[in-house]
C-alpha cells in the first residue's frame, strides 16, 4: 500500500507525529490480537508499549515496509511467544470475549438468548473447538479483514499454505457447525 | 466463471465479492447475490448463514476502551519521549478522534519544523550561539592570567584556561542534558550522570559524555578533544540533526584525542602526545621486561595505557624484550622497544600499529 510506505518512512526519518498516527491506528488492532494469547490484560499492555517503544529506539535502522499492519502484528506475536515460552504454554486462547463461551452453558444459553445472540454464541462455541491456529488464522482473515499475503506474513508461512490452512479450517467449521445446528434441533424438538 | 453450484459455506467465505457484498452491500452487488439465489436455491440458506458469520466476526467490538486507548498511547508516547514534551492531554471522545488525528498532524509537523530551526540556531561559532539562546545564560570568562575552576550547578567542575570562556544554562538541566558552550581551553571533570549527558559545544564540535574527564582546546582552525578518563563521543554539530547519518561520530577512549578541522568539518582520531598511565602495572617487575615475549609487552602497555597495539602475533612471534623501564614516557617506551627488536611503528586512527619483518 501506497499510504503505509510513505507513512512507514516519514516514522524511520524519526517524525513523531506520524509514529504517533501509527500507535492510534493501529493499536486497537493489536490488542484485539493479543488478547487471544495473553489474557493477562496488564501484561499485554506491557508487550504492546515495549514493541512500540523499541520500534521508536531502532526507527533508524529499521527496514521499509507496505505493510505496516501485518509487521506490527508479526512483531507482537512474536514478542508474545517469547514472553510465553518462559512459562512454557502457548495457548490461542479467550476468556471473558462474549464470543468464545465455555461448553457448558452452552446449550441452555442457545435457547434462552434472542436470536442474534444465540447465533453468536453458537459461532463462538464452534470456533472454540478448533486448534489455536484454526482460530486464529479465522481471526486474521475475519476480525482483521487481512489479505493471504498479509497473513503468510504474520504467520510467517507461505500464500498457498495460507489458503490451504483457511480452505481447510472453514471446512472443518461447517461441519462441526451443521452438527452442532443439528444437535440443537434435536434437542428443542425433544423438549 | 464460477462454479457456484458446488460452493459450500467455506467457499462463499473466501471469496472476495461475497464477502465485500456482505459487509458493504452495493445496489450492483445485491442484484447479483439476490439473482445467484433464485438460480440456486438450495444455496440461500448457506449464503445466509455465511453472510450473518462474515457479520458477526466483521462487527466484533473491541474490549479495550477509548479512555484506556488514550492512556496507553500517551504512556509509550512519553517513554519514547526524548528532549521535547508534548504540550497537549489526551482525553478524547471517540467522536473526535478524527478531529484530534488532524490537529496531532498540524501541531506535529509545526512542532517538527520549528524543532528543526532550532536546531539550525546552535551555529558553529561560540558568540552568535550563546546571544541567540533562547533561555537565561550564565557565561564565566577567564581574564586572568591562571587556570580558573568553576563549580557547575550539577557538580562538575570546568578548569578554564586563560582568555578561555564557556556559556550555560541558568537553569543547568534542560530537556535531559546539560550542556555548555566553550571557547577557548577547558578542562572538563563531569560528574556522572547517565540520565542527562552532558555536552560540549565548541566551534562546530560536539563532545558527548555522560561523566568521565576530558580536555577541550579550540583554536580557530580546530578543536582538540582529549581523554582522561571515561568514554567520550564527538560530533560535528552540522551531523547532530541526521542522525541517520552518524558515522562521523567518534567514540574516545583515555589517551585517545580527536581533532575537529573548522575549516572542512572532519574529526580525526589520534593519540595523547603525553599519554598518562590509566592503572599501574599489574606484575611487579612493573615495565621491567626480562625476557618477555613481545604480545606480554605490548598487552602491558596497552592495559596500562588504554591504547591499543596492533601487530602481526604470528610474525613477531619469536621476538622477545630484555630491557627495563620505568617511568618513561609511553611514546618514548615505545621508541625504546622497537628499536631493540628492530621494528618501528606510526599512530593511525588513535591506535599504535607497529611492523616488524619477525625475529629470528
Amino acid at each position: 500500500m501506497e499510504k503505509d510506505l510513505l507513512l512507514w518512512q516519514k516514522f524511520r526519518n524519526g517524525d513523531r507525529a506520524v509514529f504517533e498516527l501509527i500507535i492510534r491506528e493501529h493499536y486497537r488492532t493489536l490488542f484485539d490480537y493479543g488478547k487471544k494469547f495473553l489474557s493477562d490484560r496488564d501484561a499485554l499492555t506491557d508487550c504492546i508499549h515495549d514493541l512500540f517503544t523499541s520500534l521508536w529506539e531502532r526507527h533508524q535502522f529499521l527496514g521499509s515496509t507496505d505493510q505496516i499492519k501485518p509487521y506490527l502484528l508479526k512483531s507482537l506475536r512474536n514478542r508474545i511467544i517469547k514472553e510465553k515460552q518462559r512459562s512454557n504454554q502457548f495457548i490461542f486462547i479467550d476468556n471473558d470475549d462474549e464470543l468464545f463461551l465455555n461448553e457448558e452453558d452452552i446449550e441452555s444459553k442457545i435457547i434462552t438468548s434472542e436470536y442474534t445472540e444465540e447465533k453468536k454464541k453458537q459461532i463462538g462455541y464452534v470456533l472454540h473447538t478448533l486448534t489455536p491456529r484454526q482460530q486464529e488464522i479465522i481471526y486474521l482473515k475475519f476480525y482483521e479483514n487481512l489479505t493471504n499475503d498479509q497473513i503468510a506474513t504474520v504467520l510467517a508461512i507461505s500464500r498457498p499454505a495460507v489458503a490451504n490452512l483457511l480452505h481447510a479450517t472453514l471446512r472443518l467449521f461447517r461441519e462441526k457447525w451443521e452438527t452442532l445446528l443439528h444437535t440443537v434441533v434435536l434437542f428443542i424438538a425433544s423438549l | 466463471m464460477k462454479y457456484y453450484e458446488n460452493y459450500k459455506l467455506e467457499d462463499f467465505l473466501l471469496d472476495e465479492q461475497f464477502r465485500l457484498w456482505a459487509v458493504q452491500p452495493e445496489p450492483a452487488s445485491d442484484e447479483f447475490w439476490t439473482e445467484l439465489g433464485r438460480q440456486y436455491p438450495d444455496k440461500k440458506l448457506i449464503m445466509q448463514q455465511a453472510r450473518e458469520l462474515l457479520l458477526t466476526w466483521n462487527q466484533a467490538r473491541s474490549e479495550l476502551t477509548d479512555d484506556d486507548l488514550e492512556q496507553q498511547v500517551t504512556r509509550i508516547l512519553h517513554s519514547t519521549e526524548t528532549s521535547s514534551k508534548h504540550p497537549f492531554a489526551f482525553t478524547f471522545t471517540q467522536t473526535w478522534i478524527s478531529v484530534a488525528a488532524l490537529f496531532i498532524i498540524i501541531i506535529g509537523l509545526g512542532w517538527t519544523v520549528s524543532r528543526k530551526m532550532q536546531r539550525k540556531q546552535p551555529a558553529s561559532d561560540y558568540s552568535q550561539y550563546v546571544t541567540a539562546a533562547a533561555v537565561p545564560m550564565k557565561e564565566v570568562v577567564n581574564r586572568s592570567d591562571r587556570k580558573m575552576k568553576i563549580s557547575l550547578p550539577d557538580g562538575s567542575v570546568v578548569s578554564l584556561s586563560p582568555a578561555g570562556r564557556i556559556s550555560y544554562a541558568a537553569q543547568f538541566i534542560r530537556n535531559r542534558k546539560r550542556e555548555v558552550y566553550l571557547s577557548g581551553e577547558a578542562f572538563f571533570d563531569v560528574k556522572k550522570d547517565a540520565s542527562n549527558p552532558f555536552f560540549v559545544y565548541a566551534h562546530g564540535l560536539v563532545t558527548r559524555v555522560v561523566g568521565t574527564r576530558f580536555l577541550v582546546k579550540t583554536t580557530a582552525s580546530k578543536v582538540e578533544v582529549l581523554v582522561h578518563s571515561g568514554r567520550v563521543s564527538v560530533l560535528a554539530m552540522k551531523d547532530m540533526d541526521n542522525q541517520r547519518d552518524r558515522n562521523t561520530e567518534l567514540l574516545l577512549t583515555p589517551n585517545q584525542q580527536a581533532i575537529f578541522s573548522t575549516r572542512d568539518h572532519l574529526i580525526s582520531k589520534s593519540i595523547s602526545s603525553m599519554p598518562l598511565e590509566l592503572i599501574k602495572p599489574e606484575t611487579q617487575s612493573g615495565f621491567a621486561f626480562r625476557d618477555q615475549p613481545i604480545h606480554k609487552v605490548f598487552a602491558t602497555l596497552q592495559k596500562v595505557y588504554g591504547i591499543p597495539i596492533v601487530y602481526d602475533s604470528l610474525l613477531m612471534e619469536k621476538c622477545a624484550l630484555h630491557v627495563e623501564l620505568d617511568n618513561e614516557p609511553f611514546f618514548t617506551k615505545l621508541d625504546i622497544i622497537s628499536q631493540t627488536i628492530g621494528a618501528s611503528y606510526r599512530i593511525s586512527d588513535g591506535q599504535v600499529i607497529v611492523s616488524s619483518e619477525g625475529c629470528e
